[in-house]
């Protein structure tokens, strides 16, 4: 250890680049995880597909307008995955409501992300009643099991596109509150906190410069699990019809309408239950490629 | 250790406070008035007040939670608004229907799940390992609702085995039970095979291995107690969850539970019949959690040194 | 010359993983007879721990893999047995006890189970009565009361743990015990009780060992013989007083006694060897340890030393002690 000062000017270059070699070095792990990134890949595909959905896809023409003359009809070169009871391009719908879950769950994650943070922060940093305040709170809100709570809801408030991420972020919050809450008391205690402390930084600057850096792993990783969780919850949902309603190809909602033709043409709920599978296990693919990559004890 | 029990027992009053007063909040400060719901568009405005006196509901807000506290706290959770019987009997005539299905599939995925996983610890690697992994993998993907439906087609519709709705037999049950436990089965499996293989590379498995001890009792005796104490928490949890989660099988599957009484009574505006099946549910999860903890003491003596302190 | 206990003849190990092979130990030799001790000194990677678990068959299924080289026990052919042997034999002809205390317990059953656990395991005729007995003994042996036994790992300490570590290592009174870093992680004071414990038990029962260490000062206080590892191999073989006072050594032990900190010493940095110990997925052509040998020749680089036989008891692998 050399014998000059540590000037708080330092710490926070010292920081940066850690951080950069810390993230080459967690992507390189990343990338060796083959089904991480054959999850990376797939769901990359899917959000490329959302986004650009509108411009071989016309919403009112593919989407919506039903030609009853063209019922149940079987894949062809047209109608890829064939068409359903209404006579609408089953392919089109599929594609287009990648864009609905894709924005729904980002949207839930967001939120959750920003409220977390905020309460699961402050609860970690300030600890004290505070802190008790944020958990009790957070503790009912998780007593409340399964679905009920979203289910009151948007029962009770209508099922707007803002009541419908009320609901589904209430549910996500009180995990990430806790994760970013632990992360911050893990790092509250690290070595480098002291000697920040010991120069003098500011507690904001603290949070901002040297906490949160390193608590966004985990998050990332809640992150994506939030995503395909909320996925599955909107789709949930709108099967119960309580969520994104028809004619919307919400991926639910299209398993709900072809519920009642079970009978008779099965294979209808097939795309959309697929779609649902194949964006899910991908997020978890890179879920779980992304908590490997983070374990320290993985390291080589 | 008892006052760890009698500590936790007293922290679930604040939290059932709470939930009452969140649910209580929705209800009436959301718009729909019970009263216009239950005499329907062509009532008089006399009728509906009157139905509004006849129910308790123009107390306004703190004085109609206070009067719900109130009268709780005596046992008195309130008639329905819309059929005029006590709540607790409406919950009792549905719970036991959510009851069983949710037994059904707690059970299956604790049979299937930790037996499975344990297979898939011992025989790491292997063909049969990648295959359950994959499979267990797109079943938590998969939504349990689009899972059902599959079932239908397979057994009820092209099979022609088994009901796809209704409760009058055990066998009704059957396919309602499968879909329930599904995604937790898949959790089951993937938790107890990664606590064994976490297990099987701890020193003492090796200190046993130096002894003598054969790996049959290595895996079932040394080991598995150590694995299954996650698991264990995991099947509380999942209890819990399936008390209060069954809501969409039991629409798939027509089956008369809290789930679809809960619902009816939110779209109804029914406070008190929403607050007494949501309570009554939360109240058995957060119990089932604490028999959990406690029986996980008893098999980790770590922990039951924590509790007693 | 009586049949020596333990044999170990051009013993050589591999471990194979995905990544690469890595060559653990290569050609060794070791032997020991009855009742004495052998300490195998070397730095962390050189492979002792990968020879003492070779002896019990106990390697990484798969991974750790014996390419070569023979272990006898007793004229008996260790690798040829069969793995129900084996299990007869580890826990009671030979146990081996490891470095970290606070791990080596299994957390969910009383420490007297454990310990009567490898009691049943080999002497199934026992009462249950007798079994009781034999375990209350044991705890007399390595000092603890006996009610202790009802209590589980975490209510000892570590010095406790590793006593209740040891008494199930020579509840079967084995020949041969295996000790790898005993009291390594355990605190100094602690470290000679336990050691001193071993010593006596060891008289007692007139069990052979083989004490696994980095340490010297423990080496010079329990040893009869002396093994000095480097990069899988056995570079200086002898008994205490030929390592301790003998006058030639192999160059790597000189760095060991060399970098022992000595407060008395007027020396004002520490020396240790320079370098580091190497990869053992690729190892250096010739003598392993040419790059960090201060004394190193051209044929150090080209071509691997012989065993030397410095005297009856005394052998050092070095190019310069060649004769």
């Amino acid at each position: 250890m050399s014998n000059t000062a540590v000037g708080a000017a330092d710490v926070p270059a010292a920081r940066h680049y850690k951080k950069k070699s810390q993230a080459t070095a967690i992507w390189r792990r990343f990338k060796k995880n083959k089904m991480a990134m054959i999850g990376l890949v797939i769901f990359s595909i899917m959000v490329i597909i959302a986004v650009c959905s509108p411009i071989f896809i016309n919403y009112e023409k593919d989407v919506i307008t039903q030609t009853i003359s063209q019922r149940y009809q079987a894949p062809s070169l047209t109608h890829l995955v064939g068409t359903d009871q209404f006579g609408r391009d089953i392919l089109c719908r599929v594609l287009w409501g990648a864009r609905i879950s894709m924005s729904v769950g980002i949207a839930v994650v967001a939120l959750s992300l920003i409220i977390g943070s905020i309460l699961g922060a402050s609860a970690g940093f300030f600890g004290g009643t505070w802190d008790n305040v944020v958990m009790r709170l957070m503790d009912i809100l998780l007593a409340i099991p399964g679905t009920m709570l979203a289910i009151t809801i948007v029962a009770a408030m209508g099922n707007s596109i803002p009541n419908l991420l009320l609901a589904l972020g209430i549910e996500q919050v009180p995990k990430m509150t806790r994760i970013v809450r632990s992360s911050v008391l893990t790092l509250k205690r690290a070595d480098y906190i002291e000697a920040a402390r010991a120069c003098g930084t500011s507690n904001a600057r603290i949070i901002f410069r040297h906490i949160l850096p390193n608590a966004i792993g985990p998050i990332l990783v809640q992150a994506t699990l939030t995503v395909a969780r909320t996925i599955i919850s909107i789709a949930g949902l709108s099967f119960i019809g309580l969520g994104i309603q028809p004619p919307s190809p919400e991926w639910g909602a299209m398993i709900s309408e072809a519920k009642s033709q079970l009978m008779n043409y099965p294979y209808l709920v097939m795309a959309p239950g697929i779609a649902i599978i194949l964006t899910v296990t991908s997020l978890t693919l890179i879920g779980d490629g992304l908590r490997d990559a983070l374990d320290p004890k993985l390291k080589n | 250790m008892h006052r760890y029990v009698i500590k936790r027992l007293l922290m679930l009053i604040p939290v059932m406070l709470g939930i009452s007063f969140i649910l209580y909040s929705i209800m009436t400060l959301t718009p729909g008035d019970p009263a216009r719901l239950l005499l329907g568009d062509g009532a008089t405005e006399e009728a509906i007040e009157q139905k509004r006196d006849e129910l308790g509901l123009n107390k306004g807000f703190f004085g109609g939670y206070v009067d719900y506290l109130g009268k709780a706290a005596h046992g008195d959770f309130g008639k329905s608004y819309r059929s005029g019987e006590p709540v607790y009997k409406e919950v009792f005539t549905r719970f036991p229907n959510t009851l069983k299905l949710a037994t059904l599939a707690i059970g299956i995925s604790i049979i299937v799940g930790v037996l499975v996983g344990i297979i898939q610890a011992v025989r790491q690697y292997s063909l049969l390992d990648n295959v359950i992994s994959a499979i267990t993998l797109i079943l938590t993907s998969m939504p349990d609702f689009w899972f059902g439906l599959i079932l239908i087609i397979l057994f009820a519709v092209e099979l022609k085995l088994l009901p796809a709705s209704g409760n009058q037999h055990w066998y009704n049950f059957i396919l309602p039970g499968l879909t329930a436990s599904m995604n937790y089965t898949a959790g089951t499996i993937r938790l107890t095979r990664s606590s064994m293989l976490e297990v099987i590379r701890s020193d003492y498995i090796r200190t046993a291995r130096a002894k003598g001890v054969d790996e049959r009792t290595i895996t079932y005796k040394h080991a598995l107690k150590n694995a299954l104490l996650p698991v264990v928490t995991l099947i509380g949890i999942n209890l819990g969850w399936q008390l209060g989660g069954t809501i969409i099988v039991e629409q798939i599957f027509a089956i008369p539970g809290i789930g679809t009484l809960m619902i009816g009574a939110v779209r109804s505006k029914d406070t008190p019949l929403l607050m007494a099946s949501v309570l009554f549910v939360a109240l058995l999860a957060s119990l089932i959690n604490l028999v959990t903890d406690i029986l996980y003491a008893y098999i980790d003596p770590r922990i039951k040194a924590e509790y007693s302190k | 010359m009586a049949e020596k206990l333990l044999d170990i003849k051009n013993l050589s190990i591999e471990y194979r993983t995905d990544d690469a092979t890595y060559y653990a130990v290569n050609d060794l030799n070791l032997s020991l007879d009855k009742g004495e001790t052998l300490g195998l000194v070397g730095e962390t990677g050189a492979g002792k721990t990968t020879t003492a678990l070779s002896i019990l068959r106990l390697l990484p299924f798969r991974i750790g893999v014996i390419t070569s080289g023979s272990i006898l026990m007793n004229g008996e052919d260790m690798l040829a047995k069969p793995e129900s042997e084996m299990r007869k034999i580890r826990g009671k002809e030979i146990s081996m006890i490891f470095q970290d205390p606070m791990t080596s317990l299994n957390p969910v059953y009383t420490v007297g189970d454990q310990i009567a656990e490898v009691i049943k395991l080999h002497e199934e005729k026992l009462t249950k009565e007798q079994v009781d007995k034999k375990v209350d003994n044991l705890f007399l042996m390595v000092g603890i009361p006996a009610e202790r036994k009802t209590e589980y790992p975490h209510q000892f300490s570590g010095g406790m743990k590793q006593r209740v570590v040891i008494a199930m290592a020579l509840a079967c009174e084995p020949q041969l015990l295996l000790a790898d870093e005993p009291t390594t992680a355990l605190d100094v004071t602690i470290q000679a009780q336990v050691l001193k414990m071993m010593n006596d038990l060891k008289q007692k029962l007139n069990t052979a060992m083989i004490l696994i260490t980095h340490d010297l000062g423990v080496v010079a206080e329990t040893c009869d013989k002396v093994a000095i590892m480097y990069a899988g191999e056995i570079i200086e073989n002898g008994t205490a007083e030929d390592i301790f006072e003998g006058k030639d050594h192999h160059p790597y032990t000189v760095g060991l006694f060399g970098s022992i900190p000595d407060i008395t010493s007027k020396a004002k940095r520490l020396s240790p060897i320079n370098g580091l110990m190497p990869d053992p997925a690729d190892l250096p052509k010739g003598c392993r340890f040419n790059p960090r040998c201060p004394k190193c020749m051209d044929i150090c680089r080209e071509k691997a030393p012989e065993v030397i036989q410095m005297s009856d008891t005394h052998t050092i692998r070095c190019h310069l002690f060649k004769k």
